[in-house]
């Protein structure tokens, strides 16, 4: 009757312990995907990281290079000097700049590998008037009141980043040699959005 | 009938063990992985934060000669609007890489 007994127990624990290691298998399987998981996703933000700050400073170049060539460049040169010439076709001693869009393309002499769609648009608007300068025997000067913005994309690795940035002028100009303008006057950064 | 059942018991411990043996390779090379995946990403960021940091204060070591950009126009912009182009410099905080404008452009 005893021995019944055992046997009765030994039967109703069998494959129990089987059962147990079964169902942790399952909780530490499911346990270490989630915690390799989460690695790997650490792993690849560190890495989306990367790219996310280079776009920005690939624009960030783009940008403090436009920057240079705007204030004391070409850049801020043809928009003054268009200004100039508006005033010169405009009857009377004053023009209004209407507001103009000039989509522009950026391009490196040696091309950056994963940087590509670099382009952008000024817009500019303002007013140009002459009058003359009495103290300076009569001299005709014009001056040029400008409003810019400035705006830039990049993609790095298929992330885009782009910048808008406004500038203002305001200078005079007097005629040179071969009625070519000398501009004395100043850009200003008013503002950058990202 | 006792023995078989005795035998059943036997094999049940073993693959007991094996399962038990398996969760705790499974679980080590999990975690094992997840800690070197964790430490790249670590190490990672650190980089990057020194690599922003001497990008922030033009740290970079300059690679190459000048180069140029160019801002090219549409053809039908205003004539004042010709190619503007500014000579400048390459540099390489690694991970990542920057451009500084050499001078002013001379238009």
């Amino acid at each position: 009757m005893k021995r019944g007994v055992r046997v009765k127990t030994i039967g109703n624990s069998r494959g129990e312990s089987m059962l147990t290691a079964l169902v942790l298998l399952m909780v530490f399987l499911a346990v270490g995907a989630s915690v390799l998981s989460a690695g790997a996703a650490s792993s690849g933000a560190s890495s989306a990281r990367i790219v996310e700050r280079q776009a920005y400073y690939a624009l960030r170049s783009v940008f403090d290079t436009a920057d240079a060539m705007m204030k004391t460049g070409s850049l801020g040169l043809a928009l003054q000097n268009n200004a100039y010439g508006a005033l010169v076709g405009a009857e009377g001693n004053a023009a209004a700049i209407q507001e103009t869009s000039l989509p522009f393309t950026i391009a490196l002499d040696t091309p950056v590998e994963k940087l590509s769609d670099m382009n952008g648009m000024l817009v500019y608007r303002g007013s140009a008037s002459a009058k003359a300068d009495t103290e300076n025997g009569d001299q005709l000067q014009v001056y040029v009141y400008l409003t810019v913005d400035l705006s830039l994309n990049v993609t790095y690795m298929g992330k885009a980043s782009a910048l808008t940035a406004r500038y203002r002028y305001s200078g005079y100009a007097v005629p040179g040699v071969d009625k070519l303008p000398v501009w004395n006057g100043e850009w200003t950064l008013v503002g950058v959005t990202i | 009938m006792k023995k078989n059942r005795s035998g059943e018991t036997l094999v049940e411990t073993i693959v007991t063990f094996a399962v038990v043996l398996l969760i705790v390779m499974a679980a080590t090379m999990a975690a094992l992985g997840a800690i070197r995946l964790n430490r790249r990403a670590i190490d990672t960021s650190l980089t990057l934060e020194a690599a922003c940091a001497a990008v922030e204060e033009d740290a970079g070591t300059a690679e190459g000669g000048a180069r140029t950009m160019t801002i090219s126009f549409e053809e039908d912009a205003p004539d004042a609007f010709t190619d503007a182009a500014a000579e400048i410099t390459f540099k390489a905080a690694d991970p990542l890489w920057y451009f500084v404008p050499k001078e002013a452009d001379n238009g």
